[in-house]
């Protein structure tokens, strides 16, 4: 499976070339156009905890359902964007696992397994529509986010705005707290952070999700309820 | 203080090293991450009444941080709340007059006042107050859309909500654009006539067109 | 005079030979670009109200209801472009404008020597005075297909300037190609397409993918690499809800 990005960091959009017996599995609603050869089914997500899910499917967040694209003969391609603007990074598993808040997975291949059940990394972020999905297995995938995005290896501390994080290895410590003392938290204008110890990458991006959401939410007249 | 601004131009973000001792301001609420053992104090800007301006009419908040390295040296990123560009301005001469929203970060040797921007708008809400950065330093603006610089020779004309800084070399005047007339029925709101020699920074988008934008494709 | 900062970014130099092209300037493609249009004396260009960012000093403006008031009109409630165009000349000597489009996206040039092509609203930005601008196009006949209000119709000889949702593509169409309504910018009408359902029924109403353009033929189409219909759902649900007391 070949993968290649186009227009980063602002609008990226990836381009899967596909062979017979290539699979992937996308988000839903992540494709912009494909070759007529290729097929798409639509399927619910591995062992997904439905409630869980369902609110993710309201707030936006990972839809209970993805779509699979393979080709039956021959070679076909697939494109493949995110719903915000931002870029788009392609990663590798193997055979580790790796936590990715929702709005960041764009697609992996059909043997990555993706686990929305898990109900771990409680307090990431002050509202529920964002969580992390788990991802395991062996295979590409691509990470989508929010502005543009940057894999930073920790190999002691780091600490990073939680609404820019897009994914991070299993193989490190985290501890969300406020952003230096109480006083600092409330004057000094930062949300909540994480606090990574260890040793492991974090993939951050350059914007953060809540803000736009707020900035929308204060500039768009408010609708019927 | 080593500083490099990655993501350009729409998403940019700036990454800046402090060396033992160095310190860094920054506009509350913009930074996405940092090294451990920066020291963040949180402080009010320059004198509270100047403060308290630019809070209910500068676009700025109230508070600024400033992260400062202790013993070791230090990485803290900032960015800010809406896409676009950043630029660096490296200050000495001439002071920089800049939009609302657009301040990021400075080194705490570059000195920030506001300023009334001397006109009244019945259309936009932009630049009623601004921001005269003086003395030496880093700066580091942000803008929504990427940021162009423009030199002027002698003048320019600007719609007044793609401006982001001007060197205060530069004078101007606020116009209609073509008339009365055109004003209301022409979309183009104020705009701004500079005249002189000096650089102005313009920022390619406007946050409210993109939510006129975004309005008309809402369901109802 | 500007500069303009240096990761690569693409800026078109004015025309090949045998297009008679105003001379032009994409800046910055495909990160909030926009097109310098440079004027010889008495020369003119005309753009979407609101589109100027700024000019040199000797442009004249010129406002009007283009096309007259009940084409306008059409134009306005069916294109979602304004009712007033403007007109921008260069008087005693050549003079420069800038033009941006509203939204956070790519602009694009084409050429139209006697041609047509099939636009989606609010896309078109500037270009050659003597365009014609068909506010309606009623060629996407499905009752689902929301965007089949959404393109009008750009005919003529001139430059036109468009914009986007995300980035640009341009694709060439040789056989077959299937693009998702959502991302369609626009395209040549040479290409003959037929709206579609991607996937079985489950897909439709579960896939998140609303309906899709199958184009088979020879042409170029234009596609965005973002969807504005998606963003605008997803940023929908970020608004207040206003209670009823």
């Amino acid at each position: 499976m070949k993968i290649d990005i186009k227009f980063k960091p602002g609008y990226a959009m990836a381009t899967i070339s596909l062979k017979e017996g290539d699979k992937i599995r996308a988000e839903s609603g992540a494709m912009v156009a494909k070759s007529a050869n290729v097929d798409m089914i639509t399927e619910k997500t591995s062992r997904g905890g439905v409630l869980k899910s369902l609110k993710a499917a309201f707030f936006g967040g990972e839809s209970f359902w993805m779509n699979l694209f393979s080709v039956k003969n021959g070679k076909g391609e697939v494109m493949l964007a995110p719903t915000l603007p931002g870029d788009i990074i392609e990663e590798e598993l193997n055979n580790n696992v790796l936590y990715v808040q929702s709005t960041g997975f764009l697609a992996a291949d059909a043997a990555i397994d993706i686990d929305t059940k898990f109900q771990g990394l409680r307090g990431f972020f002050s509202g529920e529509s964002l969580f992390f999905l788990k991802l395991s297995g062996q295979g590409k995938i691509l990470l989508s986010s929010y502005g543009g995005i940057e894999k930073r290896n920790v190999n002691g501390t780091f600490i990073v705005d939680t609404g820019h994080i897009v994914a991070f290895d299993e193989t490190l410590n985290y501890q969300v707290t406020k952003f230096g003392s109480w006083k600092s938290f409330l004057i000094g204008g930062e949300g909540l952070v994480a606090r990574f110890t260890g040793h492991g990458n974090v993939w951050i991006q350059s914007r953060n999700v809540p803000v736009l959401g707020q900035w929308l939410r204060n500039s768009l007249p408010p609708k019927k309820g | 203080m080593k500083h490099s601004i990655k993501h350009k131009p729409s998403y940019a973000m700036v990454d800046i090293e402090l060396a033992p001792g160095e310190s860094i301001q920054a506009e509350a609420g913009v930074m996405v991450y940092m090294s451990e053992d920066i020291q963040v104090n949180s402080v009010l800007g320059g004198g509270f009444i100047s403060a308290l301006l630019r809070k209910v009419f500068g676009g700025e908040s109230l508070f600024f941080n400033i992260f400062s390295a202790r013993q070791a040296p230090v990485s803290v990123g900032f960015a800010p709340d809406l896409a676009g560009d950043i630029i660096q301005l490296d200050m000495s001469e001439t002071p920089v007059v800049i939009q609302r929203g657009s301040y990021l970060c400075s080194e705490t040797s570059v000195v920030l006042k506001t300023r009334f921007g001397g006109w009244k708008s019945i259309f936009s809400r932009e630049g009623v107050f601004l921001l005269e950065a003086g003395g030496k330093g880093n700066l580091f603006l942000s803008a929504y859309g990427s940021i162009m610089e423009i030199d002027v020779l002698d003048e320019y004309i600007l719609d007044s909500g793609h401006m982001v800084a001007f060197e205060k070399s530069l004078d101007f005047t606020v116009t209609k654009t073509g008339g009365w007339k055109s004003t209301v029925f022409s979309g183009e709101g104020l705009t701004m006539n500079f005249k002189g020699r000096g650089k102005l920074w313009i920022q390619t988008r406007v946050p409210r067109g993109f939510i006129s934008w975004l309005i008309r494709l809402l369901p109802i | 005079m500007s500069r303009f900062w240096d990761n690569g970014c693409e800026i078109r130099y004015p025309p090949k030979k045998d297009e008679k092209q105003m001379k032009h300037e994409i800046i910055g493609k495909p990160d909030f670009p926009v097109v310098k249009i440079i004027l010889d004396k008495n020369e003119s260009v005309a753009a979407e109200a609101g589109a100027m960012v700024s000019m040199t000093k000797n442009i004249a403006i010129e406002t009007s209801a283009r096309g007259g008031i009940f084409s306008s009109m059409k134009r306005m409630v069916f294109s979602g472009e304004s009712f007033f165009q403007n007109k921008f000349t260069a008087k005693d000597g050549s003079g420069e404008v800038i033009f941006a489009p509203e939204t956070m996206g790519d602009l694009h040039f084409r050429n139209l020597n006697d041609e047509t092509l099939i636009l989606s609203r609010g896309s078109y930005v500037c270009g050659s005075v003597d365009l014609k601008i068909e506010s309606q196009w009623g060629g996407f006949k499905s009752l689902f297909g929301g965007e089949g209000l959404m393109f009008q119709k750009v005919s003529g000889k001139g430059n036109l300037f468009f914009s986007s949702f995300g980035a640009i593509d341009e694709i060439d169409v040789k056989g077959e190609y299937v693009v998702d309504n959502g991302h369609i910018v626009g395209f040549e009408p040479a290409l003959d397409f037929n709206i579609e359902k991607v996937g079985g029924l489950k897909s439709l109403f579960l896939s998140g993918e609303g309906f899709v353009c199958h184009f088979r033929g020879h042409g170029k189409v234009y596609l965005q690499s973002r969807n504005h219909s998606s963003f605008a759902v997803w940023a929908d649900g970020w608004r207040k809800v206003e209670n009823r007391q």
